[in-house]
């Protein structure tokens, strides 16, 4: 036998098993506190990844963030309000007259690299935006206030704004002064709100030009507009004045940012030496990593917020009113080529591609839906019923907007008297589709299609898994019976939520068919209207419609969460923030 | 058949498989309506009404060989594409990921090999004892436990439980700020072999110190295979005639087993390693996420699930390649170990 | 019929390949009687979905209402893992089976004729081989749409190319036989050789590979089902319910194995079954080892 080898063998087994257990002792037990570490590094430990640094293209949270802690805009919100704002590359503006808006502008700003920030790249930065005005990005979000279009290009990609719009849009006044010309008066609060967000970033005109970027020249702009990603100038780079400046970006894990020693603040008013976002995608990992000390805010998802109630040194925020909403919408026009409404007719075993169109069907399932189990037990009782898009946070929301509750009795009582008969008696079959991976979603499409399995066994609805890109091309084809829905505002105004919603032509209301004259027209007098008590009036009568035209079954608002270490103070809830740990400048790390 | 011309013809073959590879995957894909490869290029819901524009600007909707045509010209060109699981050129995705992966497989393999090789031989000399049945209980359980499971179980005791002994990722923070500082040059990014080329100790250390874990998880799954490989062959090595002859004459037992049996049972395990390289190398999806260890596999993953197509095609070249240059190294490999063997004959 | 008996008897001699046999008749039981064991609530219609009692989200330990706990979503934990059981049982016999039809038929084909059928084939299934499976599993799923359904298929094409190989090469081997040469000489026609003489010996090693496979096939579906490419959420699958159990195989800190049932039961119930086979092939194999005196 080969005795010498196996004897080897049993000799280095025995010596790991003294090693291991000799560090054992060593090492913490589960249970203790959290070790305070990286002291001056601010670790965030979530879920994503950061698509792309170019405010001009971004338009995700994760890399809006990022943006956030770079740039700086002219303006930003005043710690937790949404509508009343602070002055960062601005000292204060006024209005010339009811179309024209002009910034001051803060002298000695430096960006990161020591370049003195100036009027030139002001207007240089909303230009360019407009410029380039990628495919699917934010910037029609100047466009529409300026120019009232939706952005440089009609619906076949030919560029249908000339020159001397966007030079006149925004422009140099003096070597301290920079204006804003609307072509018909646009709601102040509104274009400030604009002005907030990672698209209002004021960038570094000679960083972008030596850079290759637009430089400024009219003569051949069109070549700059339109760029793919990949030709972005400021897709992986970023100059701004922001308290912090990029120093590496391992895609997609990782983005680490150092301090900006020429923050005009001081730099020395920066609490964090190096701010650095993980992104790892498991939950496991997040909690033990913030457990162990390894970072200072991990993000939880929903179902989890049990695993961190009791432990120890975890600073807990809860109920904090997220700026989204989610919601079932009826498709009162269902595409004949779907697959997912059974026989396509009412013979019991299908339901008519214009089922939903009936109001009496849409209240009745309305009233089939149970928000107390929803949000008890689906939400962890971490949401608010609301009986319309307009949520709480946004301007002109009605805390006494008329909502439904659940109610068995009365859904039956619609569903039989409904345009096409009794429903009871004809029954009616198809499938309601959700996210792959969303336990939430499925969970609400569960409530309603028991409830309505309670009111009459012949109203069988199958519950089914989609992936997302097939959820895009389903809504878009209109295949979808009833889709499940969120939204995400680009600033909080109402206005951003009434036109996907209850436009004719908008995102969600579209594709589902849902039109309404009156509605139209409140819309697009409330866009522009410059008269807060008269938006008031309209969206709050867009807050009634939405309650008697049913369109979809509102679900609930959402309560945010944030788990921070102890060693974190100073964080502000605004719920127009991108990403969790809010406004970074502002919060401290800090062992006692 | 002469090493050079063998070597050359089976690097030729490359050539149809990389281009059945491709065609299979775009096959795969073309199957996806223009509508649904087009939700690859929207950020967000507005983009909806713009499907249209979108699908004439990348061209989805031109026939089957046309799309094909305009990636190949693209390739040899150089242009593998933009990347959108990593928002990153294809061609640098590659390079940027792979040596975690690498890293991993280094490792890895090893130590696999080496533990198969070793308790195979165990399990073959005590046939049928208790030695023999223990060790193939053991490595049959290390193979059936789902791997996300045995590293997140992993996780709970070495992280969780010993707070912070063994974390996820590939560096801690402190560690991380200096490999991307001035003071450490990055020769291959990976961290291991970086860090010994830059004399950096407490590096090296760290990056050890993250990799057991994930090399645990990935060891434990794939010892099972070789150590059973390594029993079988062996045991057919010690039925042959000359371990007979062997012991006729007198040799030590031990003698017997390593310097006769052994060197005979080897070759399939040979064979066998070297696919479990290429495997490891294309990336262990699972272990990568979990540890955020993120490389070529994670990237594969978001890759498939994302529809982003260019990717895919790029990391299918990536492992056909891979694939096939190992197997030509394995091949050339058997013919040092077995003289009996001739390339161009019977060898698969 | 000696033969059998031969194979039982050996069977029987050896305690690991008994523990296998088992633990198989074991799982047979349990998936034969599923509907006595764990009986479908009435009025819900597709049996594969497991119950829910409320929905939220945490798992609850076993009580008296579910012996085994419940997951994420308060699907009953052992109703699961019996309906599980007939899952396993549908997607690994479903997959091996298809898998070997068309390896041996293409495998076949290859080995016994040769020539450009041979080369042809060979590079077709370099050509799946050079490719790692997960990554054209996962393509293929969702090409298809999540499902158990698309997880079986997408199996198949990752699989059947190993078979294929691997029954040529055995066919390679047989067809020099004597016995072939035999039949060749007497004027049996090529399919009848091939289905008669070749095939049945030159399959045991195929055969042995597939039941050390079927468990391989339920792990490959379980690590489809965690990257989110399996069975829909509340179906009854042992890959899915290991999902559901990913966000909680770290409890609390001060009780890190609070949700052991949701983790440890369908993982246990995955690793005895694929243990189970594995013995079982094992076993097979060393019974139809040909130096082993068959007396």
């Amino acid at each position: 036998m080969s005795k010498r080898v196996s004897k080897m063998g049993w000799i280095i087994l025995a010596a790991l098993l003294c090693v291991s257990l000799a560090i054992l002792p060593a090492c913490g037990g589960g249970g203790g506190g959290i070790p305070y570490k990286n002291p001056g590094v601010f670790i965030q430990d979530t879920i994503g990844r950061v698509d792309s640094l170019d405010p001009c293209y971004c338009y995700d949270t994760a890399s809006g963030e990022q943006i956030y802690y770079m740039y700086e805009g002219l303006l930003g919100y005043n710690g937790n309000s949404t509508d009343t704002f602070v002055g960062l590359m601005a000292t204060d503006y006024s209005w010339v007259n009811s179309t024209s808006l002009r910034f001051n502008i803060r002298p000695d700003v430096k960006f990161s690299n020591n370049d003195t920030m100036t009027v030139e790249d002001v207007v240089y930065s909303f230009q360019r935006a407009m410029v380039e005005d990628p495919d699917g990005g934010p910037v029609w979000m100047f466009y529409f206030p300026l120019l009232d279009t939706y952005g440089s290009r009609d619906g076949d990609g030919n560029i249908v704004v000339n020159e001397t719009d966007i030079a006149n849009a925004v422009q140099v006044v003096n070597s301290t002064c920079v204006q804003f010309n609307f072509v018909r008066p646009f709601p102040a609060t509104t274009w400030y709100q604009i002005l907030c967000g990672s698209w209002g970033s004021i960038v570094d005109k000679a960083f972008c030009v030596a850079h290759g970027d637009w430089d400024g020249n009219w003569g051949n702009w069109t070549l700059y507009n339109n760029p793919a990603q990949e030709d972005l100038v400021l897709q992986s780079r970023a100059m701004g004045t922001g308290p912090w400046a990029l120093d590496v970006w391992t895609p997609p894990g990782e983005i680490k940012l150092v301090k900006n020693p020429y923050y005009w603040k001081g730099a020395g008013t920066v609490p964090f030496d190096r701010v650095i976002t993980n992104f790892m995608d498991t939950w496991a990992s997040r909690k033990l990593a913030l457990l162990a000390g390894d970072c200072d805010i991990a993000y939880c998802p929903r179902t989890n917020i049990a695993d961190l109630a009791n432990a120890t040194d975890v600073q807990a925020i809860s109920g904090l009113p997220d700026l989204t909403i989610d919601s079932f919408y009826f498709n009162q026009n269902i595409s004949s080529s779907t697959t997912y409404a059974g026989s396509k007719t009412l013979d019991g075993n299908g339901i008519s591609l214009d089922f939903f169109s009936d109001i009496n069907v849409r209240l009745g399932f309305t009233y089939a839906f149970n928000w107390t189990t929803y949000i008890t037990e689906a939400m962890q009782g971490e949401a608010t019923q609301r009986g319309s898009p307009f949520v709480l946070g946004l301007p002109y929301f009605n805390p006494a907007g008329k909502m439904y509750s659940c109610n068995l009795t009365k859904a039956k009582y619609l569903l039989e008297h409904s345009a096409w008969g009794n429903l009871s008696a004809i029954g009616f079959k198809f499938t309601l589709i959700y996210n792959t991976g969303n336990l939430v979603r499925k969970t609400a499409c569960e409530i309603l299609a028991n409830n309505l399995f309670k009111i009459s066994p012949n109203f069988q609805v199958a519950v089914l898994a989609k992936d997302w890109s097939s959820t895009m091309s389903l809504i878009r084809g209109r295949s979808w019976v009833m889709f499940q829905i969120g939204w995400l505002p680009d600033y909080a105004d109402p206005d951003n939520y009434a036109v996907p919603y209850m436009q004719s032509t908008g995102t969600f209301s579209g594709p589902a068919s849902y039109h309404n004259a009156t509605v139209d027209a409140l819309i697009a007098e409330g866009a522009i209207s410059t008269n807060t008590t008269r938006r008031q009036e309209i969206y709050y009568a867009l807050a009634d419609a939405w309650y008697y035209d049913c369109p979809g079954i509102i679900l609930a608002q959402p309560l945010g969460r944030r788990f921070f270490t102890k060693y974190i103070s100073g964080f502000e809830f605004n719920p127009t923030t991108c990403g969790q740990p809010g406004n970074l400048y502002y919060m401290t790390k800090s062992e006692s | 058949m002469e090493l050079r011309s063998y070597i050359i013809r089976r690097v030729l073959l490359l050539i149809p498989v990389l281009l059945g590879v491709t065609l299979f995957i775009f096959g795969i894909a073309m199957l996806f309506p223009p509508a649904q490869r087009a939700t690859l290029y929207v950020t967000n819901m507005r983009q909806l009404s713009n499907l249209p524009a979108i699908i004439q600007k990348y061209g989805l909707d031109k026939p089957f060989f046309v799309q094909y045509g305009t990636w190949l010209n693209q390739v040899l060109h150089g242009n593998l594409g933009w990347s959108r699981a990593i928002s990153m050129p294809v061609a640098q995705a590659i390079p940027h990921l792979l040596p975690a992966t690498l890293e991993l497989a280094i490792f890895a393999v090893p130590l696999i090999v080496l533990a198969g090789i070793f308790l195979g031989t165990k399990a073959a000399t005590h046939k049928d004892k208790p030695l023999d049945h223990g060790t193939r209980v053991v490595a049959i359980l290390g193979w059936s436990l789902p791997s996300f499971w045995l590293g997140l179980v992993l996780m709970m005791i070495f992280y969780g439980y010993f707070s912070g002994l063994l974390p996820p990722g590939r560096l801690g923070i402190q560690m991380d700020i200096l490999v991307d500082s001035v003071g450490f040059t990055r020769y291959t990014h990976i961290n291991t072999i970086d860090a010994i080329l830059n004399l950096n100790g407490p590096v090296l250390l760290d990056a050890l110190r993250h990799l057991i874990l994930p090399v645990m998880t990935l060891s434990v799954i794939n010892m099972a295979f070789i150590m059973r490989l390594m029993r079988s062959s062996m045991l057919e090595a010690l039925g042959k005639g000359y371990i007979l002859t062997a012991r006729a004459k007198g040799l030590a037992e031990k003698v017997v087993v390593n310097k006769h049996a052994r060197r005979n049972a080897l070759i399939p395990v040979i064979t066998v390693s070297g696919y479990l390289f290429a495997g490891l190398a294309s990336g262990a999806v699972i272990t990568e996420t979990i540890f955020s260890f993120k490389g070529i596999g994670w990237w594969a993953w978001q890759a498939a699930v994302m529809l982003d197509i260019p990717s895919v095609l790029a990391f299918a070249l990536f492992t056909a390649t891979l694939f096939v240059v190992i197997n030509l190294l394995v091949d050339i490999l058997y013919t040092r170990v077995d003289p009996r063997v001739r390339l161009g004959q019977g060898v698969q | 019929m000696s033969d059998w008996k031969f194979t039982a008897r050996q069977l029987a001699k050896n305690p690991l390949s008994l523990t296998g046999v088992v633990i198989i008749v074991i799982f047979i039981i349990i998936a034969i009687f599923a509907p006595l064991i764990a009986p479908t609530p009435a009025g819900q219609l597709n049996s594969y979905m497991i119950p829910r009692d409320g929905y939220w989200a945490e798992p609850e330990p076993p009580s008296n209402a579910h012996i085994l706990g419940t997951t994420q979503g308060q699907y009953d934990i052992f109703y699961g893992v019996v309906w599980g059981t007939r899952s396993a049982f549908r997607v690994a016999l479903v997959v091996m089976s298809i898998t070997l039809l068309i390896g041996i038929v293409l495998g076949s084909l290859a080995g016994y004729f040769g020539g450009v059928l041979d080369e042809v084939i060979m590079r077709i299934t370099d050509i799946f081989l050079a490719f790692p499976w997960l990554i054209l599993a996962m393509a293929l799923v969702v090409v298809l749409g999540p499902g158990l359904k698309s997880v079986m298929i997408a199996l198949i094409v990752v699989w059947w190319p190993s078979y294929a190989r691997l029954i040529r090469g055995d066919i390679l081997q047989v067809r020099e036989e004597d016995y072939v040469e035999a039949a060749r000489g007497l004027g049996a026609s090529s399919g009848r050789v091939i289905i008669r003489h070749v095939l049945p010996n030159a399959i045991y090693p195929a055969l042995i590979m597939a039941s050390l496979d079927i468990g391989a096939v339920v792990l490959s579906a379980a690590a489809l089902s965690f990257l989110g490419l399996g069975a829909p959420e509340g179906y009854a699958d042992w890959g899915q319910m290991t999902q559901f159990a990913q966000n909680w195989i770290v409890g609390p800190l001060d009780n890190p194995l609070k949700y052991w049932y949701a983790v440890i039961i369908p993982g246990l119930f995955i690793l005895f079954f694929v243990l189970g086979w594995n013995l079982l092939g094992d076993a097979f194999r060393d019974i139809f080892d040909p130096r082993l005196a068959r007396r």
